[in-house]
């Protein structure tokens, strides 16, 4: 805890001050004022914090106060942490937060006011309360791309009965570079949810004080810098190579950027800072799922995978089916052949929609696409963990498959239509019969692929590799 | 062998003409009796009972049910006992055209070869009572002639046809039910692409991406230089004209006329 140094009260970081904030007296600081840095090297690496752990899931958070809510922004369970003194690894920079809880739950309530399906849980003002601060550990880049450039070009004229081809020689010296480009350094903060979180202004980024940290918690870093730099590297390369589309004299030529004679420089990663970015992170959890939301602590960019409540979407799609059936009786007469026909289509499209979620949730469930927790665990496999660095507790891996009897459905759909095309029977009433039993099958197809994106957009609980992880969970 | 198989099909071809020929033959017989003729109009009711449907007090009577219609365009009413095209509708185009050429007209075929019935319309009356009218109105009557109530089918079907010219409403359960299904499953696709479009959060582009990272880009003695020039022969074609091969395309099924109309198994 940080003491007010007029009344002794609690300080804390005021994102709307950008000044550390008595409770009591309200009187304001500067940050800088509390850093308190030995002349001892080793120790001028360090700073002194509290670190919680969440007797359910493992999961560690730490923060300059010694006081935690009594829930764990990890798994959502409300429980008390268990509290250490350790010494943590000095960042380099940090961003401080500049929007105010207030400010995170105004945008959260916008979120779910247009969020029609989203569970009604997910409205309830102890859910929108229980927004955490927690500063993030990213990887700060500076990259260097410089030197000289050489690609080839082609423009295209037609001439009478001949295409006439002009081959050029584009050359140029490049010099750029960028500082900054950020991947999040924690195995625990999903690269998807980081990814969509950004922009982030680095610009504003400041030197690292523990200070900002009195209010707020903070993930601990447990990703190398190597993991994300070939990413940082391409990045650049793609930035750059838009801005010399746009340079007039190639502007004309369409470029080919691979190939003999041509010549990139390399974009070279100079220094690699750990930054700590701002974020408002609520945690709801639901069963054996939890819910993330996280929110842009500086520009107050909303991210969150909502589930969807299979009743409203049913409510939802039986309301809309009115205006359809009024319109459709406008502009259509299908016989009860034709319906068949529509119904086997739809069947057909419901199946790759079906197909297509289902590779999703594979390609997403096998967390191959999140490198930071990939690199951690295949560290963690081999025993390659840095014990000074990373202390932190794993996570688990754990994969999740769509549900086969989803595709059964659309299947279904289609082989009753396609049955009653072969068959073509008379009465009306087996062509109106199959519609009920196809249209019963899509519906089971459509929940399922709802079912299967609300496996997208929660998660399950996680389960780091310490003690105190709730194996059943 | 081939030939013989060529020989065969030819000799096929030869008899569906010859009797194609002379149904209408026979139907043009029938022209020249018609059953009513309007005198205002000069529209005609002609009943042509090849498969033997009816009995004379039927016919009587839907001759007097059919003369309502003959304010609109002709009308008439066939039942065939074989059909020598390859469908119910193929038929009906070319009797229609035999019968009352481009004439304002309805004709509804009990077809006992395919087992359908089918309802064509041209003119006036096709403005009012079009293909999908006449779908419905066949899907409302086919029952009847599964029944082999043929007087039924036929009575309600010109009965349905006069209220829709007189610009009144038939029930139309087919079309209802069919929508109601098809809206069901649109909205739940519908609602589907709405919810995800609402549900998922976006990544942002690499420009947004980059956005407040400090940054410096500069292209310095950009040069462009021409090294070689190439050329492929690719001719222009020409949009219009085409080849003499193929002139002498379209304008097939000449005889099928316009309008048009629909159908039911039965």
């Amino acid at each position: 805890m940080i003491q007010c140094p007029n009344c002794g009260g609690n300080l804390k970081f005021s994102p709307s001050a950008q000044r550390m904030s008595c409770e009591h007296c309200s009187s304001q600081f500067d940050p800088y004022q509390f850093d308190t840095k030995t002349k001892d090297a080793e120790e001028r690496e360090l700073y002194d914090v509290t670190v919680f752990t969440c007797p359910q899931c493992g999961g560690e958070i730490l923060s300059t106060d010694q006081t935690a809510a009594g829930f764990c922004s990890y798994c959502g369970a409300s429980t008390i942490l268990y509290s250490r003194i350790s010494k943590e690894h000095r960042p380099r920079y940090i961003i401080p937060f500049r929007k105010t809880k207030e400010d995170c739950k105004k945008a959260y309530k916008n979120l779910m006011r247009r969020a029609i399906f989203a569970p009604s849980e997910l409205k309830d003002e102890s859910c929108i309360d229980s927004f955490r601060g927690i500063y993030m550990p990213y990887w700060s880049y500076e990259v260097v791309q410089e030197g000289s450039l050489h690609l080839l070009g082609e423009t295209e004229s037609r001439r009478g009965d001949y295409i006439i081809t002009r081959h050029f020689s584009l050359t140029g010296e490049i010099d750029s570079w960028y500082d900054g480009i950020y991947y999040d350094a924690s195995s625990t903060f999903e690269d998807r949810i980081s990814e969509h979180l950004a922009p982030f202004h680095v610009e504003e980024k400041k030197d690292f004080c523990p200070a900002f940290l009195s209010g707020f918690y903070a993930d601990i870093p447990d990703v190398s810098d190597k993991v994300y730099e070939k990413d940082a590297k391409r990045k650049v390369w793609e930035e750059n190579l838009q801005r010399i589309r746009r340079t007039p004299e190639f502007a004309s030529c369409a470029m080919k950027t691979s190939g003999a004679g041509i010549v990139i420089p390399e974009a070279k990663v100079h220094m690699a800072e750990e930054t700590m970015f701002p974020v408002w992170f609520m945690s709801y959890r639901k069963n054996d799922r939890v819910i993330y939301t996280t929110i842009n602590g500086q520009t107050g960019k909303i991210v969150a995978d909502l589930p969807i409540a299979s009743g409203k979407y049913i409510a939802a799609s039986l309301l809309l089916a009115i205006p359809i059936f009024f319109i459709l009786n406008w502009i259509l007469v299908l016989t009860p052949s034709a319906l068949t026909i529509g119904i086997a289509v739809l069947g057909l499209l419901t199946l790759l929609i079906y197909s297509k979620e289902a590779n999703q949730i594979a390609k997403r469930g096998s967390l191959k696409e999140d490198k930071g927790l990939n690199w951690a665990n295949n560290q963690k496999e081999n025993n390659q963990i840095d014990p000074k660095r990373n202390k932190k507790p794993v996570l688990r891996a754990a994969s999740e498959k769509p549900k086969i009897s989803g595709y059964f459905g659309a299947l279904a759909a289609i082989a009753v239509s396609v049955l009653l095309l072969i068959v073509h029977p008379v009465s009306d009433l087996y062509y109106y019969g199959g519609a009920i039993l196809s249209l019963l099958a899509i519906c089971f197809t459509i929940i399922s692929i709802i079912q299967s994106y609300n496996v997208l957009s929660t998660h399950r609980l996680p389960q780091f590799d310490k003690q105190g992880g709730d194996d059943r969970a | 062998m081939l030939k013989r198989q060529k020989e065969k099909r030819l000799f096929y071809q030869v008899v569906r003409i010859v009797f194609a020929f002379f149904i209408f033959w026979e139907s043009s017989f029938l022209i020249d009796a018609a059953d009513y003729q309007n005198s205002d109009t000069s529209y005609q009711v002609v009943i042509e009972d090849q498969a033997n449907l009816f009995s004379e007090k039927e016919k009587t009577q839907l001759k007097k049910e059919m003369q309502e219609i003959t304010v609109y365009g002709n009308a008439a009413l066939v039942t065939i006992i074989q059909n020598p095209y390859a469908s119910t509708e193929q038929f009906i185009r070319n009797y229609y055209m035999e019968q009352f050429q481009g004439e304002s007209g309805i004709v509804f075929l009990i077809d006992m070869d395919y087992r359908k019935i089918w309802i064509h319309c041209n003119g006036r009356i096709y403005r009012t009572i079009t293909s999908s009218y006449a779908d419905i109105i066949t899907d409302n009557v086919y029952s009847y002639a599964s029944k082999q109530e043929y007087y039924q089918c036929a009575s309600k079907a010109f009965s349905q046809a006069v209220t829709l010219l007189r610009g009144e409403k038939i029930a139309q359960p087919m079309k209802y039910i069919s929508n109601t299904f098809l809206a069901l499953v649109l909205a739940f696709l519908i609602n589907y692409f709405i919810v995800m479009m609402y549900s998922k959060s976006k990544k942002p582009s690499r420009t947004e991406g980059l956005m407040g990272i400090p940054m410096q880009y500069k292209m310095n003695y950009p040069r462009s230089q021409l090294v070689r020039e190439t050329k492929r022969y690719s001719p222009i074609r020409s949009s219009g004209g085409g080849s003499g091969r193929s002139s002498g395309g379209g304008g097939g099924g000449g005889s099928s006329g316009g309008g048009g109309g629909g159908g039911h198994s039965f």
